[in-house]
């Protein structure tokens, strides 16, 4: 399929500065439901409103483990 | 119309390795695995633009990986997957998005591995139940991908029908796994055109290729096991299957090459990488089917309403933590054969007395390896 030249550019240079991650970062929910209990101060980083950016890791086995 | 498709993810060596495909417009189609993000706060906007190009030329498919299908309780994990799957979905235009058939056997979500389950009335209505919540929320058509690991023949000859009968209530379709269905044919030394027939071909929508490994069997001295873990190049003999497979599914939409960006680290990777899906570009093409004319809405699911709360089967997950505990503290082969014989699934619809010690054996190597999550 024919992208633009923009698309492909970007794609490039985002390449080159490194601003991907791996496609395989752990969903890691079981850290964030049920373990924390929210309180009146809880805000944009409650765990239980939004995750966060797990690390980065490789060789996720859910991309072909079987 | 069949698409040269490829995986791609927010992944450096992969994107580098499929850069020149883009640039010279040989990438027909792309699937995201969009669950693998669900973390992310801010996904570059070049990632982002395109997935929406893709998406706006109905060449974006969605593929999950962790929804975790046939875990016998509903947890809070698999909520948020619906609802995040939603906002994918309105964002962006989705073709299709699927699944994996099976669950993992991990005490906690998403650990372990994967698994497949008795083909039982109650645990169909289940996944039926689940699938049905798939569609609702991803608003196109859904299907599942067959699993590449099986503890027995008897798994391994099911899964056709398992798969044909669970996406009858969504009109679902099939991604046909050919390095899975390779896994199975070495693994159980099946004949190619006996397995095939078991499949319900004309609910075949996307194929994948990719590669995988070898494993040594230690309850079988002499056997190799095969292990699909997408980080090495295309067998032959997967080629030859997808040469064989395109005259028989004659709804084929998307042929999708999959590879892991770990293992496109360097360059004469990444340059096998691109030599694998020109091979398969080319197989598309000298096949003839490549333009042939869709039937429009073949698998747009039925509107369809479920309860509100989803069903659970508190037996089977019983079942299931006692199989992972099994799996992941045993320390040799004979010890969890012992424990399996002493379980609740003894005797009972999982057939354990029909597993293959080198597949049991298989199944704990994969099992320790992931209990902690990845």
């Amino acid at each position: 399929m024919k992208l633009s030249k923009s698309i492909l550019a970007a794609l490039a240079v985002g390449l080159t500065l490194g601003s991907a991650t791996t496609s395989c970062q752990k969903m890691d929910l079981k850290k964030e439901f049920g373990q924390h209990q929210c309180t009146s101060e809880c805000g944009e980083n409650c765990p239980n409103s939004e995750p966060g950016p797990p690390p980065p890791i490789d060789n996720c086995p859910a991309c072909g483990m079987g | 119309m069949i698409y040269s498709s490829l995986a791609l993810n927010l992944d450096v060596p992969l994107l580098q390795a499929a850069l020149p495909l883009l640039e010279a417009e040989k990438v027909e189609a792309i699937e995201w695995s969009f669950d693998t993000l669900f973390k992310v706060r801010d996904i570059p906007p070049w990632f982002v633009e395109l997935l929406r190009e893709f998406g706006q030329a109905g060449r974006l498919v969605g593929h999950g990986v962790f929804f975790s299908l046939f875990s016998g309780r509903w947890v809070p994990e698999q909520d948020h997957w619906l609802k995040r799957l939603r906002e994918m979905s309105a964002e962006f235009q989705f073709n299709h998005v699927t699944e994996h058939f099976g669950y993992m056997t991990g005490v906690n979500f998403h650990q372990g591995a994967p698994m497949s389950v008795p083909l039982t009335p109650e645990i169909m209505a289940l996944g039926q139940d689940r699938l049905q919540r798939i569609a609702d929320a991803a608003q196109c058509p859904v299907g599942l991908e067959n699993l590449a690991f099986a503890n027995s023949l008897d798994e391994v000859r099911q899964q056709g029908e398992f798969l044909s009968r669970l996406l009858e209530p969504v009109n679902g379709f099939i991604i046909l796994d050919l390095h899975n269905l390779w896994c199975q044919l070495h693994n159980f030394e099946l004949d190619f055109a006996d397995l095939i027939r078991l499949y319900p071909l004309d609910r075949v929508r996307e194929i994948h290729i990719s590669g995988g490994s070898w494993e040594d069997s230690g309850a079988r001295p002499g056997k190799k096991i095969r292990r699909d873990t997408h980080d090495h190049a295309v067998p032959e003999e997967v080629f030859a299957l997808l040469e064989n497979t395109l005259p028989l599914v004659p709804n084929l939409k998307f042929v999708v090459l999959e590879q892991m960006g770990h293992s496109l680290a360097d360059a004469a990777q990444q340059e096998i990488f691109r030599s694998d899906f020109l091979r398969m570009e080319s197989l598309v093409q000298s096949s003839g089917q490549k333009e042939k004319a869709e039937i429009p809405g073949l698998f747009q699911p039925p509107r369809v309403s479920f309860p509100e709360i989803p069903l659970q089967n508190e037996n089977l997950f019983l079942q299931q933590r006692e199989l992972a505990h099994i799996l992941e503290t045993s320390t040799n082969l004979d010890q969890a054969l012992a424990q399996l014989q002493a379980s609740a699934l003894a005797h009972s619809k999982w057939k354990i007395e029909t597993w293959a010690p080198e597949m049991l054996e298989t199944a704990l190597h994969i099992a320790q390896k992931w209990k902690d999550g990845w």
